[in-house]
């Protein structure tokens, strides 16, 4: 039987709409519409609440008569009139969603005739992942602002910085750029708008994370240039310091002398105990911020043979992607589930960050695979103390596996559902998992001749002699291959 | 145009997949959407809340702009069904929103490819509500799938057989509720029959009319199938009261009354106990002097309703049921009775939750319904039988037991020092005033504020009243002094009392 072709193991990226709430709910001040169906509604705003959004949604309701009214866009237009009397919002931002604009609600001309409206089109099929549905809300406020131009208040050295990242890290920039006679004046997406306001009148956008193309093209038509890429691991900490003091008119000889003690500081934590020399890490995120933590990964010492993203190619990634290659590392933009699997399969790495799905199965299996968003995304990753940071989680993560793997033992004798769909996983994985789901990935398939092995050996070094039997699943072990037992020494 | 806010009931697509995904056996679903469609109710609301992390009988179209401008989706459902055909014996396509409004004509492959094992539901998403769709898609299983399949011979058992209708994936505690359930149908001797859908292999469903009797877990949805169904009906119990009657109820339409009277008498002395020891001790008379809110679900608000008003003796304030916002205009606007009379105990979804917290209201909040992003796997938190009461009856005490500790006077560690320095020169001053040597400004209560403190006691739950007076009136005027007035303001006394809050 020839393997599914047109299927999608699973999704690879959340609802795109999600990404837009995530912005706009936690912007005081505003009060999000959903114009689309019960379904979305109901799930989106489970969606925002789970990520702790806590603020109220707003949906009309509509039946499928109503796309067919003539004067629905009157009565959508007296509602939010209505809400406005009621809340005294200071923006609107109005969400199509799928339906809305396949139907063609006329957002634009709502945000026309009522000014507090913020006019946003995501939809599913088109806006392409929930990163890139941030840059379209982003897009849309600063279009906004800029319409009731609060962009005409230039100011020297000033810097804004773009992304969602750790708050210690915006702190760390700020002690940065104030070491240069440089401000950090504003940190977006944050909760005040008027954060928005004060990025729109720096001298230069720092663009932290690689999808914000269209709020990029914003500022290139109010005159305010941008740097890429963030100050982590010490190459491009070095690079990233000289550009931002350039860009926004810093003392260059202090600047160079900042540069250098920045990446020397870095460097020291690469090369110190806490290096990954001989750690094999696959980095399968989807917002951008994996080219970050890659970077340091690799300077570290790390193999990184893959690492992959949802989000498209941009100018914005350009010198990531070259960097990357330049070292051998496979980048993959758009990526789907399977491929990610694929290169789990292909690379057998100790540890892969990833999405839940790819996370999930790898913990099926025994490695420490952790689910990117939540336990990489959420971390300082900026200049030395980031480095310590990612280099530590990751010595962590390794040292983890022992305890989590007496969980997995657990369960082995008994065939347990998966995360992925298993005839799916053998069609597109083929033999990696003809040695059974017993042994892990990585380590090859070698599980039936080291079984004995593992057997002899007395102490592996997994931790747990009381499940260490033939068959050992657990890593850190030598039937788990040489690759492993590094760690166990 | 209705706006709404917090929409807390989805739509018929969800309802559609929610009791089709469920079941086990050699068959799929295929959603036929834009990835959000299948992102958001699978690998968001399931995965997150019923910790599921991937349903595997779950494809999707994933269907893109061209799609929707140009192509339509059918091409795309065909190319899918093309390749699962061989793999799976049944295929049923969903519609949602999307493919609907644009009209892509999926009914036409169950003519085309095989209108025996391949069925289009047209889930009418945007008219249907969550509910009115699992109601139609169990009977649309029984009336037109079930038929043509390969028929199951009946449960051998010497046992009347009873089916349970109604367990489907994205309600709030179904998987404690089935298994209390379950527990008590064994209980008086009977067995289950199938489980739908549940504990259910898609094959089953041809065995729904070997039951005697059909229990529905839930009252908002089921009833089509188990009226079609023909035999007694029963719904799934919160309560002590109700719970027997559906016990005796049950008996009596399989001819175990016997066994039920034994097995309730045994309950009493097992499972019960625990609800009888506390029902005797002074929990119960804290019980009769609170008061409560639910808004949830038809079964879970009004099973709680009799059960903490009729039962334990708590007084009802803020009642409705989910239903009535998708259904009426007239919807009782959940916010504004929460602020007009806040009870001290609610039982509510996330929505509400964010309502007590957003306006600071001293109500303290118990998860009861959709949408709530928590996890309720264990099977030892139903709300329903005899356990339900036990269970209810634990968190209730608990919670307010956890009000009293919250209002009951405890020194700041971050205040000490300054107590003390307080109590010092309180001390001094007293001895100042015995020896004549200064006279003492005492704190006035003006009428004001005197009225104020008994409208905020008011809603202070009766059994914590004197501590809450005490403290509202010594930390009120200490405030009043730190800002060196004679008399204590209305606003003194919110900002001690926003404290119990806590």
């Amino acid at each position: 039987m020839d393997p599914i072709k047109s299927i999608k193991l699973a999704t690879q990226s959340p609802c795109p709409a999600f990404g837009a709430l995530r912005i706009l709910t936690r912007l005081e001040g505003f009060l999000p519409i959903l114009l689309g169906n019960h379904g979305c509604y109901y799930g989106l705003n489970f969606l925002a609440h789970f990520y702790a959004a806590r603020k109220s949604i707003y949906a009309p309701l509509l039946y499928s008569l109503d796309f067919t009214d003539k004067n629905l866009h009157h009565k959508l237009l007296d509602a939010i009139k209505e809400i406005i009397k009621e809340e005294k919002p200071e923006f609107i931002p109005v969400i199509n969603l799928c339906v809305a604009t396949t139907v063609g609600i006329d957002i634009d001309e709502m945000a026309r005739q009522i000014p507090e409206i913020i006019p946003l089109r995501v939809t599913g099929f088109g806006t392409r992942s929930h990163a890139e549905a941030k840059d379209v809300a982003m897009e849309g406020i600063f279009k906004k602002l800029r319409q009731f131009g609060d962009h005409k208040l230039r100011e020297p050295k000033a810097v804004a910085s773009i992304g969602e990242v750790f708050p210690a890290d915006t702190i760390a920039l700020e002690n940065l750029l104030e070491k240069m006679g440089l401000k950090l004046r504003a940190h977006v997406p944050s909760k005040d708008i008027n954060d928005f306001r004060k990025a729109l009148n720096v001298s230069t956008m720092a663009c932290l994370h690689p999808f914000y193309t269209r709020t990029m093209r914003q500022f290139g038509e109010v005159g305010i240039p941008h740097i890429t890429g963030g100050p982590v691991g010490a190459e491009m900490t070095y690079a990233w310091i000289k550009a931002i003091a350039e860009s926004a008119g810093a003392d260059m000889r202090l600047a160079e002398q900042i540069a250098c003690e920045e990446r020397d500081a870095v460097q020291k934590v690469l090369d110190g105990p806490l290096n990954l020399k001989g750690v094999r890490i696959a980095v399968a995120g989807y917002e951008g911020i994996e080219f970050l933590v890659g970077r340091i990964l690799v300077e570290a010492g790390a193999d990184v043979p893959y690492l992959s993203t949802s989000i498209g190619k941009s100018p914005l990634c350009e010198a990531d992607v070259a960097w990357f290659q330049a070292r051998g590392t496979e980048v993959k933009f758009r990526k789907s589930a399977a491929d990610d699997l694929m290169a789990v399969k292909k690379y057998k790495p100790d540890i892969a960050l990833a999405a839940t799905d790819v996370a999930g199965m790898g913990k099926e299996l025994g490695s420490a695979s952790v689910y990117f968003t939540n336990l990489i995304a959420a971390r300082p990753l900026f200049l030395a103390h980031g480095a310590e940071n990612i280099l530590g989680l990751m010595h962590h993560l390794l040292k983890a596996r022992p305890s989590i793997n007496r969980v997995r033992s657990f369960f082995q004798d008994v065939e347990m559902e998966r995360s992925i769909a298993i005839p799916e996983v053998k069609e597109h994985l083929g033999d990696a998992f003809a040695c059974g789901w017993g042994a892990p990935v990585w380590g090859g398939c070698a599980a039936g001749e080291v079984a004995e092995e593992a057997a002899a050996a007395s102490d592996c070094g997994c931790g747990d002699a009381m499940n260490c039997a033939p068959g050992c699943a657990i890593a850190g072990c030598p039937a788990a291959g040489g690759q492993n037992s590094r760690e166990a020494k | 145009m209705q706006m709404m806010r917090d929409v807390d009931l989805t739509n018929g697509y969800w309802g559609a997949l929610y009791v089709l995904a469920p079941m086990r056996g050699n068959f799929c679903v295929i959603v036929d959407g834009p990835i959000g469609c299948h992102y958001v109710p699978i690998d968001s609301a399931l995965n997150y809340t019923d910790a599921i992390p991937y349903l595997q009988n779950v494809y999707a179209t994933h269907i893109l702009e061209g799609d929707v401008a140009l192509d339509g989706t059918l091409h795309k459902l065909r190319k899918l069904c093309g390749e699962l055909i061989d793999r799976y014996e049944n295929i049923f396509i969903l519609s949602c929103a999307e493919s609907e409004i644009i009209s892509s004509e999926g009914s036409m492959l169950e003519a085309e490819i095989d209108g025996r094992r391949i069925y289009y539901i047209h889930t009418r998403s945007l008219d249907v509500d969550d509910l009115t769709a699992r109601d139609d898609i169990m009977l649309y299983l029984y009336e037109h799938v079930a038929p043509k399949m390969p028929r199951l011979p009946k449960k051998a058992s010497a046992k009347p057989l009873v089916n349970i209708l109604g367990p489907t994936y994205g309600n709030f505690n179904h998987y404690a509720d089935f298994a209390e359930i379950k527990r008590l149908i064994e209980g008086i001797g009977a067995e289950v029959n199938v489980a739908f859908p549940f504990d259910c292999e898609l094959g089953d469903i041809t065995r729904l009319d070997d039951a005697d009797a059909n229990v529905l877990l839930y009252q908002e949805y089921g009833q089509k199938l188990g009226k079609a169904l023909g035999k007694p009906l029963f719904f799934g119990p919160i309560g002590l009261q109700a719970t027997t009657e559906f016990l005796l109820g049950l008996a009596d339409a399989l001819g175990l009354r016997a066994e039920a009277e034994a097995f309730i008498a045994k309950e009493k002395r097992t499972t019960l106990q625990g609800f009888w020891d506390v029902w005797r001790s002074p929990h119960q008379d804290i019980f009769r002097t609170n008061t409560f809110g639910v808004y949830a679900h038809k079964t879970y608000a009004e099973g709680l309703i009799n059960f903490m008003r009729d039962e334990l003796g708590f007084e009802a304030y803020a009642c409705g049921v989910k239903t009535d916002r998708w259904r009426s205009k007239n919807a009782m606007d959940i916010e504004a009775a929460l602020l007009e009379n806040p009870p001290t105990l609610f039982f509510g979804s996330i929505n509400e939750k964010i309502y007590i917290t957003e306006h600071i209201l001293p109500t303290r909040f118990i998860a009861a319904a959709t949408p709530m992003p928590i996890v309720c796997r264990s099977t030892g938190t139903p709300f329903m039988g005899y356990n339900g009461v036990v269970y209810l009856t634990q968190i209730v005490s608990n919670e307010l037991f956890d009000i009293l500790y919250s209002h009951i006077h405890i020194e700041y560690a971050p205040e000490k020092d300054k107590r003390r320095r307080e109590r010092d020169a309180a001390r001094k001053e007293w001895e100042e005033q015995l020896k004549g040597s200064i006279v003492i400004r005492e704190v006035r209560w003006p009428e004001e504020t005197v009225a104020h403190m008994e409208k905020v006691l008011k809603k202070v739950p009766f059994f914590v009243r004197v501590s809450a007076s005490k403290m509202l009136r010594v930390e009120s005027e200490k405030l009043a002094k730190e800002q060196f007035r004679d008399y204590v303001t209305t606003d003194d006394v919110d900002q001690v009392y926003n404290r119990f809050k806590r």
